[in-house]
This record gives structure tokens, C-alpha cells and sequence, in this order.
């Protein structure tokens, strides 16, 4: 199944495949640099690397800047116009608009590459008061963002005309829900760059003397990282659901209407549900901290429901396919593809993800958590291990049929996603330990010339370890992946060997279970009472008393 | 019997997308969150979460108000300075709170009605500092007399550290009950001052804390985890705390706050 996908890539026109294969190169720098960045952040903060703290922390933007905004975005850029284009086979519509909102993003690319390399370190949010002395730096900082969100406007435009060109040979077909999802994605992509273009553009025109100073970019910033790191959650079941299809054959059960449904939902419950972020600041209502408290329960519903829809048609088609007993079925997946084992993990990852996000979204345990290590120990889980590794997924089935030249070490590659995982379980386990007892985040000496407990210091070189791992791990994948951009060499077969699964052919005997998915949904909200009782349960034991301060 | 299993059903499947919702029943338990109820009841919310936190508040001021705090601020440090370098206020008489009051409402000239007159003014009506936030904060216009009265009272036996500290045990257990004791905590790029502050268990305390050049954050770690604020520059922050026993206390900045940021600390001395 996989080859029908990477033939249709492959039957692209030259200056599409041209078009994808330089979006996916630069999406790949950016995460080698911000891997590279992040690498050395960690081994810093754990102590294994003398760092001066300029340097630390200009690792540490380095490292946000561009696996936060570059890499994530330039990826589902780069995929959401390929897919999009073998929709109906006949590549983009309006690719012109696509080249001018990828040359606003790579433009934007290198002047943030140059703002984070120069100047004040301003870490990847850019916090303008840093910069008040310093308006070059902070002009070439916003800059590089409003670049990028220029050319977040401008490209999805191209797959969104392309998804809702008429198809000569059937004007009146409806459009399939994987169109229909890209269609959302595409204008989830619009918004994430007008909200960069909103929280970066003020200071801007600041530092070219031009307006006042931008002293409510934390708000606006805040609802850009909201978007920043749920939407690409969107974009990850969306891949999910179309990499099934092509490793598996595997449709959804429940019907094109109900996904169509579902990913709709994300438009529903993830903007309104951002005010979790803000829940420290002092000026924050005390009103707006419990409405946005209730709100955010809702954020995992549309990931939730859509990760169901695709367990449970797998489940039930490998049933109908002979396999037995209630986890039998996983065995009969096709782990030897990468891109299986990445998208496994990346399941995996997103579970402890959402179960530990749970605790930072509840307002009383703001106090205790929001400014800890707790929010890199939990967010890697969903920008590494599930986001990440599912974007390389996609990926390793569109680049080989782009170019003709087939992944590197798929033997090896296989593995990565899991050794990914144990990294993160690590860095995350360690990190989330270190959050509930208060090890600050963004500090790179965490020693306090050693007037901090002694275990600060111990879980940081855990995370370091688990860091180094994680990023290893996705280093060689994203290698692997890389490599299929070079050109092709001469008597080289094209991409993977099929997997060979046909399941979605099989017809499903009334009543066939499936069990899984509810039972992972099962442990997913034991986990989150488990979380969010143990930060209960160590605000209760501190050793004092408080009130206020915490945005009352 | 060509139905589907049930566990293959849309509304299943849909039911279960909610299932992190659930986690508010945990959050009502710890009295985290309003009660279903209470939601549909006018105010509920908010009453739910001040009747939890028992009040304080920030609000974002005019940038004046810096230049007021640091005065304020110095004055503080000056009259409860001890001879280690710590500073530790406490209140040592009974008596002048009344007379602050008296004070205030009378009018009477001097340094205090003067301080009193900035606290005002450090001071936002609760309304416009928090959105409606007001629970808990009826009485603010009486509160600057007070807390003058409580820096004056230690004023009044400032430099009299080797006797301070038993009178001011006796006070504490008036002062427990009632009005906390003001401490004033400034963050600037990068320190806190005070650096060291040396306060009792028991003892409630009102931190009145502002960043005066950039944002940061005014964390203590307390061990089992930490309590941590953000700081808006020009904008006093408060927190009401009490420590439950003796020991020491890392303070440090929680918001990066640029390549100093790793040496901002400062210590509190449970006594």
C-alpha cells in the first residue's frame, strides 16, 4: 500500500516535486540545528558542559526558535502540500502562491537564524523588554517571525485551492475526509501566522521607531504558543490516519462524515481553550482562571476521539484478517516500516503527553508547576516523541517518492522511534519529577552557588542523559529520512518493499470488538487523576500557607 | 444480528473522546474547582476560588509607582535590618495600629500619613485590578494604615536587635490573628532585595513584591516543591504566606530575565 502512495508522489509534476523536496531540506536543517541546540542546552543545564551562560541560553534559542516554529512549521508546510497535491493526482493548484510563502518562511528562516545567533539571547518567545536597549536585536527577532507567519498566510492558500479544484471526472464528488482535514489544516496554518504576525509585529515596528512599545506581547504570545503546539497535534492524527491507510490499507469504520466530524472538532475546542498558559500571570481574573480551567478539560477531545476512530478500525479490520486475543492484533502491524514504529511511539508519547498535560491546566496548581521544569518534561513528550517523529513518518513516505531515492538504515531506523522513547522517558520522567519539586526551567545553573537541594542537580543530569538519548535517536531518523533528498544513485530501487497488508479488503464480521483504544483511553485518564493527585497532594504538604500571587 | 459491537460505535467512540473531562470531578474534590451546582450560581466561580485563596491580588499600575515602591522599599530594609545582614521584620507593639488608624482618619500630619498616602496609591481598588476580583478585599482603603503602623511599629525598635527578637515574639500572637506584616521584596535585574530575610513560623506575612526594570519571577523553594509568582514591572504583586515551620528557603527568579538570571536569589530564614 505504501507504494501507491509514494507512485502518487511520484507522478507530481517536476516543479511541485522541485517545490517539496526544498521545503522538506530546509524543514530538516532547522530541526538538525534546533536538535543540535537542544542537545547542548541539556548538557549544560545537567553540568556535563561548561558553558557560559550567554552562550547556554543562546543554545537554548537556538533550539526553541527552530524546532519550535522551523521545524514544525516548514514540516507541516512542506507535508500539507504534498498531500494535498496527490489528493486528486494532479498536483498544485496555484503553486506560485505556494513558492511566495515559502520564500516569506525561508526568509524569515535565516533572519531569525541571525537574531538568534546575535545580540541579547532572547530564548524563543522573545520577551521585548529583554531587548529595550537593544531595538536592532529585537527588529531582526520579530522579524524572522513575521516572515514566517507572512509565508503561513500565503502558501496554504495553494492546497486550499487545490482541494477544492473540481475534478473533471467527478465535478460532484464530495471531498474525502483526508482532503477535508488538509483543508482544516491548511487554515489552522493561516491562523498560527496571523497569531505570529499579532504577537511579533508590534515590536517590530517599535524597533523601526514606528509604534509604542509592546509591553502586552506575553498575551499575544501566548495564544500563538497555544496554537503552536496543539494545532501540530491536528496535523500528527491527520498523518496518522492517512499513513494507516497506506501502510495498512485500513479505512475508518465509522465513515468519512463522522472523521470529517471529529477534525472539525479541533476548530471547536482548541482555541477557546489557551488561557492555561496565562494562568500565573498577576492580572489574570480570578474568574478567567476557572472558566479557562474548565475549558482547557475539553482540549484533548478532538485528539482523543480521532486516535479511537483509528485504533479501533485497526483493530477490527486486523480481526477480520485473522488476528487473535486482545492485543494479538498489534503484533500483526507492520513494524519492520519506520514509519509504523515512529507513528507506535509517537502513540505512546502522546499518552503520557496528554495524561501529564492534564496537571498544568488546572489554575490551583499553577503556583506549583507553570515556570518548573514540569512543562519541557511534558511537552517533549508531544513535540519529540509524537509530533516529530510522526512528521518524519510522513516524511519517509513522501521524500522516496519525490525523488526516487529510498530512506537510509530502514533496518535501523525501525528502532529509533523506541530508542526516542526510552530517552524521553528519561528526560520527561526526570524532568516532571524535577517540575513537582521545583527545579526551575530556562536556568542553566540550577545550583544557586549551592543553596539549592542537592537532587536539583541529580535530576538534571538525568534529563541531560535522556536528552542526549532522545535527541540521538531523532538525529538518526531525521538522517535516515535526510538522506532520501540526495540524488537518486543509479540502478537504486524506489522506496520500501510493500508491507504487504491488504487489511481494509476484508469484510468485518457483525460484532467484532475492539477493545484497545477504550482501554488506552482507560489508562490515559488513570494516569491524569494520578498526575494531578500527586500536585494536589504536594501543594497540600508544603511546608506553608499562601495566597494570592498567583494572579488574584 | 448485523449490529456492530458497541465498542465500534460513533457514540461510543465519541462518548469516550471526553474522557479527560472527567478529571473535574478530582479537581472539585480538592476543592479546586467549583462544584457542577455552583457553576449555574451568579459569581460562583470566582467565590469558589477567592474562598480558596482567601484574597490577595495584582494589578499593573503606572510606572510612578516603582519609584514609590523603592522608597518604600528602603525604608522598610533600613528599620528592620539586622546586624548579620538579614533583614527581619516583625512588629513589636500592640498599641500603634490603632494610632495609625487614628491617623488616617484624622488626617495627622507627618512622615507616616505621607508613607500612607503611597501605599494608597501602591494600592488599586480591587474592581479594576482584577477584573471584579474583590472578594476578600472590601476593606483595602483601611488596609495602608495598618500596614504603616506595622513598619513603624518595627521602626520604632529598629536597631534594637538583641532585644527584638523575644518582644517581638510576644506581638506575634496578636499579630497571627490579625493583620499580616508587610514585607517588601524588590526584583531588579539581577537580585532581590532583600537578599536575606529572616522571618518566623506561624506568622502570617504579606509579601508586596514588584520587578522594577523587566519581568521575573519570585520563587521559594520550600523542598517538596516551590511556590512560585510572576512579577510584571511596575506592578505590585501579593502574596500572603505563611510557613509552617522553621528552615531555609531558596528564592530565585522563575522568568528568565537574561544572562544574570541564574544568579538571582536570595534566601528566607525560618526561624
Amino acid at each position: 500500500m505504501t507504494d501507491i502512495v509514494k507512485r502518487r508522489f511520484a507522478a507530481l509534476p517536476g516543479p511541485d516535486q522541485y517545490l517539496l523536496r526544498s521545503i522538506s531540506a530546509i524543514a530538516l536543517l532547522a530541526l538538525a540545528i534546533g536538535v543540535a541546540g537542544g542537545v547542548l542546552t541539556a548538557l549544560a543545564r545537567a553540568g556535563f558542559l561548561d558553558l557560559l551562560p550567554e552562550t547556554a541560553y543562546r543554545m537554548l534559542t537556538l533550539h526553541g526558535v527552530n524546532v519550535f516554529f522551523f521545524w514544525l512549521y516548514m514540516a507541516q508546510a512542506a507535508l500539507l502540500l504534498g498531500f494535498a497535491a496527490i489528493e486528486d493526482g494532479r498536483g498544485l493548484a496555484l503553486r506560485g502562491v505556494a513558492v511566495v510563502g515559502f520564500a516569506a518562511m525561508l526568509g524569515g528562516f535565516l533572519v531569525s537564524l541571525y537574531a538568534a545567533s546575535s545580540g541579547t539571547p532572547l530564548l524563543y518567545d522573545g520577551t521585548p523588554a529583554l531587548a529595550a536597549e537593544e531595538p536592532a536585536t529585537l527588529l531582526a527577532f520579530n522579524g524572522g517571525y513575521v516572515l514566517l507567519g507572512l509565508g503561513l498566510m500565503v502558501l496554504p492558500v495553494a492546497p486550499i485551492a487545490t482541494l477544492l479544484r473540481k475534478r473533471p471526472d467527478a465535478p460532484r464528488e464530495p471531498m474525502s475526509a483526508t482532503g477535508f482535514a488538509l483543508f482544516v489544516w491548511a487554515g489552522f496554518l493561516i491562523v498560527s501566522g496571523f497569531a505570529a504576525i499579532h504577537a511579533f509585529l508590534p515590536g517590530m515596528l517599535w524597533a523601526l521607531g514606528l509604534g509604542a512599545f509592546p509591553a502586552s506581547q506575553g498575551t499575544n504570545w501566548h495564544i500563538l504558543f497555544h496554537n503552536l503546539h496543539y494545532l501540530p497535534l491536528m496535523a500528527t492524527v491527520l498523518i496518522w490516519y492517512v499513513l494507516v491507510q497506506a501502510l495498512t490499507g485500513v479505512k475508518s469504520v465509522f465513515g468519512a462524515r463522522f472523521s470529517k466530524i471529529v477534525f472539525s472538532a479541533y476548530l471547536v475546542f482548541v482555541p477557546p481553550t489557551s488561557l492555561y498558559h496565562m494562568f500565573l500571570e498577576p492580572d489574570l481574573p480570578a474568574t478567567v482562571r476557572v472558566v479557562g480551567s474548565l475549558l482547557s478539560l475539553f482540549v484533548s477531545v478532538p485528539t482523543l476521539t480521532a486516535f479511537l476512530i483509528i485504533i479501533a478500525s485497526l483493530e477490527v479490520h486486523a480481526r477480520a484478517n485473522g488476528a487473535r486475543g486482545l492485543f494479538g492484533w498489534l503484533g500483526h502491524l507492520p513494524w519492520h516500516n519506520p514509519a509504523m514504529a515512529a507513528m507506535g511511539a509517537a502513540v505512546l508519547n502522546m499518552g503520557l503527553g496528554l495524561a501529564l498535560a492534564f496537571v498544568l491546566i488546572q489554575a490551583e496548581l499553577a503556583p506549583l508547576l507553570s515556570d518548573t521544569f514540569f512543562v519541557p518534561g511534558y511537552f517533549h513528550f508531544f513535540t519529540v516523541g509524537t509530533v516529530s517523529f510522526t512528521l518524519l513518518a510522513a516524511f519517509s513516505v513522501m521524500l522516496p517518492g519525490l525523488g526516487g531515492r529510498n530512506i537510509a538504515w530502514p533496518g535501523v531506523m525501525r528502532w529509533m522511534p523506541w530508542l526516542a522513547t526510552f530517552g524521553l522517558l528519561l528526560f520527561g520522567g526526570a524532568g516532571v519529577a524535577a517540575g513537582y519539586l521545583g527545579v526551575p526551567r530556562r536556568v542553566m545553573d540550577i545550583s544557586y552557588g549551592g543553596e539549592a537541594p542537592a537532587y536539583w542537580q541529580a535530576l538534571m543530569a538525568t534529563v541531560g542523559v535522556g536528552g542526549s538519548v532522545m535527541a540521538l535517536a531523532l538525529a538518526v531518523f531525521a538522517a535516515g529520512v535526510a538522506m532520501a533528498l540526495l540524488p537518486r544513485r543509479i540502478g537504486a530501487t524506489v522506496g520500501l518493499p510493500d508491507t504487504g497488508l491488504g487489511w481494509g479488503a476484508a469484510a468485518i464480521p457483525a460484532g467484532t470488538k475492539a477493545w484497545v483504544g477504550p482501554l488506552a483511553i482507560l489508562v490515559i485518564v488513570l494516569a491524569m487523576y494520578g498526575f494531578t493527585t500527586i500536585g494536589f497532594e504536594l501543594m497540600q504538604s508544603l511546608p506553608l500557607t499562601a495566597s494570592g500571587g498567583a494572579g488574584h | 444480528m448485523n449490529k456492530p459491537h458497541f465498542t465500534t460505535r460513533r457514540g461510543f467512540v465519541a462518548s469516550l473522546g471526553f474522557g479527560g473531562v472527567s478529571l473535574y470531578g478530582l479537581w472539585v474534590a480538592y476543592g479546586a474547582a467549583p462544584g457542577p451546582l455552583a457553576l449555574f450560581k451568579p459569581n460562583a466561580a470566582e467565590a469558589a476560588v477567592a474562598g480558596a485563596h482567601g484574597g490577595g491580588h495584582a494589578a499593573a499600575v503606572d510606572t510612578d509607582v516603582v519609584e514609590e515602591f523603592r522608597r518604600l522599599h528602603a525604608a522598610f530594609v533600613e528599620r528592620f535590618a539586622t546586624a548579620d545582614g538579614a533583614v527581619q521584620p516583625r512588629v513589636l507593639a500592640e498599641a500603634e495600629p490603632e494610632m495609625a488608624h487614628m491617623a488616617a482618619s484624622t488626617g495627622a500630619a507627618g512622615p507616616a500619613t505621607h508613607d500612607m498616602a503611597m501605599m494608597a496609591a501602591l494600592r488599586v481598588a480591587p474592581e479594576a485590578a482584577a477584573g471584579g476580583h474583590g472578594a476578600g478585599h472590601g476593606v483595602a482603603a483601611a488596609e495602608p494604615a495598618e500596614e504603616m503602623a506595622a513598619m513603624d511599629a518595627g521602626a520604632a525598635h529598629a536597631g534594637t536587635d538583641e532585644a527584638a527578637p523575644d518582644t517581638a515574639h510576644d506581638a506575634h500572637a496578636d499579630t497571627a490573628e490579625g493583620a499580616p506584616i508587610e514585607i517588601y521584596l524588590l526584583a531588579e535585574r539581577w537580585y532581590f532585595e532583600p537578599a536575606h530575610l529572616r522571618l518566623e513560623s506561624g506568622v502570617a506575612y504579606r509579601f508586596r513584591m514588584l520587578a522594577a526594570d523587566i519581568p521575573h519571577g519570585a520563587s521559594i523553594a520550600l523542598g517538596g516543591g516551590s511556590r512560585m509568582a510572576r512579577l510584571r514591572p511596575g506592578a505590585v504583586t501579593e502574596m500572603e504566606l505563611r510557613f509552617d515551620r522553621p528552615g531555609e528557603h531558596l528564592v530565585y527568579c522563575s522568568l528568565y530575565c537574561g544572562q544574570g538570571h541564574d544568579l538571582m536569589q536570595a534566601r528566607i530564614e525560618v526561624v
